[in-house]
């Protein structure tokens, strides 16, 4: 019956007029963004972080997420129609979906992707609903030997996920805790690597960083790319083919498994969950050596799974604290910022803004519905606008919401460093994310483990007494054991070819 | 045949290695405290630390790898003077930084514009004067009339 409640007054904050068209206005940006390449969710939170200080936070917060769940809609179009993917979770979708459209049944594709979509989310946000507040009931018993553990989980996990080398992955997570601890000590006040600078006293802000390592980087390293061509193909006969639906019936379901499983880990998100649902449907196919010529199946499960992620993304981030991944990072320093801290006691300080997001995540799925199907033509026009006139504009954004943070030309400044930064360690292959997440989670995890080492009287063994924190950190430590077998069996299997 | 000094990895792992011996120094001069009683620079020394063990080994496994395999510096890869795009781009960016309190939001707006439109995107100067103008225009409308956002006017403007 409480639980009921909740529900209700979830859609009673969310149908709000104003937040109703916060929520349009997030999901409308979100397909936009997904549907241009060269910009992605990370990147757009970030430009938009500063604009959302001047509206209530519950708007913000819905407007935000509807950005990020609106984005894994979009980015299908542009990886059906144009092979280019809008965002890194339609990247397997080029596989199958490309080449349904030269087949000319694009139509098809974008059907089911969208169905498939609104499914998974659906289903998803139910997951999120009934796992997220138990779980922030259960993590009120957490002490900070349990945080600090599973924040080390997170951390790892997103290294060992991260595409590329791991190493470089930890090296740059240990950059980003670095400088998540610039500015004063939390328990000394103590200046920390501020170098003389008041403005970094207050740390070195969110909004520079990330819009320095993602918006400015990208536009940098976009414009060395080459120009893009749209498949000219029909996009009719969304429901045409019966028999199509009938095949991708069981991997829409397996999608959003899948997607909602990789979703809540650690580390995980809509990315990785397209990848792997694209993997498991490959092994439950019956004919696995089709994938990749253009099955249905092979667009219905990466698509319904990233969209499961996008929304179960929130149970760590709303009952934990703990953001999953870099985009859930982004918008945890959006809640911070808003003076709402993440965690257990959000339900029950904020219930606003936890059952209204969640309600408003049902609405706005169902907003994407309607701006998908009948609108694709409109976003395939919008793929047409040229990267020589967006780039300007993504500059300007970027330029004016990092100024409009503390009004603060210092912060200009930090942006272009962290740019050229970004694009400098994306030459050299090293991920920005990890640092962006670590970052993140930098100033609990200091406080969490100097907490445990003073609780313990300076003992180490406080991590390893503890069953969650225990249970964390011997994954920590598999896991980077793993890895470095693993690293290990494939140099031996090399030289063996040799 | 061995040319660490070639290779990209080795060459980001040296310059990490410096960067946590330095981190290693400050952290210290902060105070590293007691494992019983942490000082603000504990956590910051243990981290350079570990990062300079992760470069070590990023340069030394760079260093073993052989030339010529695929590992080679990647900015070699790049045709004549790829770099004066993102090098101008970041240099208009500061310069939009320093003379954003001068100018004022919306001259600084319609120069960024028409500097990185015409000049970085090397679009005709009318298509980047249209462009300029439009953009200025919304984003006054927008961040100062619609979000009442305190933006600089311009210090060299009468008024």
């Amino acid at each position: 019956m409480e639980f009921g409640n909740f529900i209700l007054y979830g859609l009673q904050v969310a149908i709000q007029p104003l937040n109703l068209i916060y929520c349009f206005i997030g999901v409308f940006i979100g397909t936009l963004i997904g549907v241009l390449p060269g910009i992605g969710p990370t990147g757009t939170l970030s430009l938009l972080l500063p604009i959302t200080f001047h509206i209530p936070p519950v708007s913000a917060i819905i407007m935000l997420a509807g950005i990020y769940y609106g984005c894994q809609y979009g980015g299908s179009i542009t990886s059906i129609l144009a092979n280019i993917p809008g965002e890194a979770s339609s990247v397997i979708t080029t596989l199958d979906g490309y080449q349904m459209a030269r087949q000319g049944k694009a139509g098809l594709a974008l059907g089911v992707s969208t169905i498939g979509s609104f499914i998974a989310g659906t289903i998803a946000i139910i997951g999120l609903m009934f796992l997220a507040y138990p779980l922030a009931k259960a993590a009120l018993k957490f002490g900070p030997p349990e945080y600090f553990s599973l924040m080390c989980v997170g951390l790892v996990l997103l290294t060992f996920l991260t595409q590329g080398s791991m190493l470089k992955s930890l090296i740059m997570a240990l950059l980003g805790l670095f400088i998540g601890l610039v500015g004063l000590d939390p328990f000394t006040a103590k200046p920390r690597f501020t170098f003389g600078f008041k403005e970094l006293m207050d740390g070195v802000g969110i909004i520079p960083l990330v819009m320095g390592l993602f918006g400015i980087s990208e536009v940098l390293l976009n414009l060395e790319s080459e120009g893009r061509e749209i498949y000219k193909t029909e996009t009719r006969g969304l429901f045409a083919s019966l028999k199509g639906w009938v095949k991708a019936k069981w991997a829409i379901v397996r999608g959003t498994i899948v997607g909602f499983l990789c979703g809540i880990l650690p580390g995980g998100g809509a990315v990785l969950a397209s990848f792997v649902s694209y993997a498991v449907e490959k092994r439950f196919s019956k004919h696995p050596e089709k994938f990749g010529t253009g099955v249905i199946e092979g667009v219905a499960a990466p698509e319904s799974a990233n969209n499961a992620a996008a929304q179960s993304s929130f149970v760590p981030l709303l009952s934990l604290g703990i953001p999953p991944n870099v985009v859930m990072a982004v918008l945890y320093g959006g809640l911070l910022i808003h003076g709402i801290q993440p965690g257990p006691f959000l339900v029950k300080d904020h219930p606003d803004v936890f059952w209204g997001l969640v309600a408003s995540m049902y609405i706005g799925n169902i907003m994407l519905l309607i701006l998908n199907l009948p609108l694709i033509g409109m976003w395939v026009k919008i793929l047409k606008v040229p990267y020589t006139i967006l780039f300007p504009l993504i500059l300007l954004f970027c330029l004016i919401g990092v100024y409009s943070v503390n009004y603060a030309v210092f912060d200009i400044y930090l942006m272009v460093i962290f740019g050229c930064a970004g694009y400098v360690m994306k030459k050299l292959d090293f991920e920005p994310a990890p640092l962006v997440m670590a970052y993140v989670l930098s100033p609990i995890l200091e406080s969490s483990f100097r907490r445990s080492l003073s609780l313990s009287g300076g003992s180490l063994t406080i991590f390893f007494v503890r069953p969650i924190s225990l249970a964390g950190m011997c994954a920590v430590i598999g896991l980077i054991v793993f890895q470095v077998l693993s690293a290990r069996r494939s140099k031996k299997r090399k030289v063996d070819v040799q | 045949m061995l040319d660490p000094l070639k290779d990209r990895d080795a060459a980001s792992g040296l310059f990490l290695f410096l960067l946590s011996i330095s981190m290693c120094i400050m952290a210290f001069r902060l105070g590293l405290g007691s494992w019983a009683s942490p000082g603000p620079g504990f956590a910051p020394f243990g981290i350079a630390c570990l990062l300079g063990f992760l470069s070590i080994i990023l340069s030394v496994k760079a260093m073993v790898r052989r030339i010529g395999e695929k590992e080679r510096i990647s900015f070699a890869k790049e045709k004549g003077f790829w770099w004066v795009r993102p090098v101008f781009i970041l240099l208009i960016l500061v310069g939009y930084g320093f003379f954003l309190n001068l100018f004022g939001f919306s001259f600084s707006n319609f120069l960024l514009m028409t500097f990185l439109v015409w000049g970085i995107a090397r679009q005709g100067l009318k298509l980047a004067l249209i462009v300029s103008i439009l953009t200025t225009v919304a984003a006054y409308l927008l961040f100062i009339k619609l979000l009442g956002l305190p933006l600089p006017s311009g210090s060299i403007w009468p008024g």
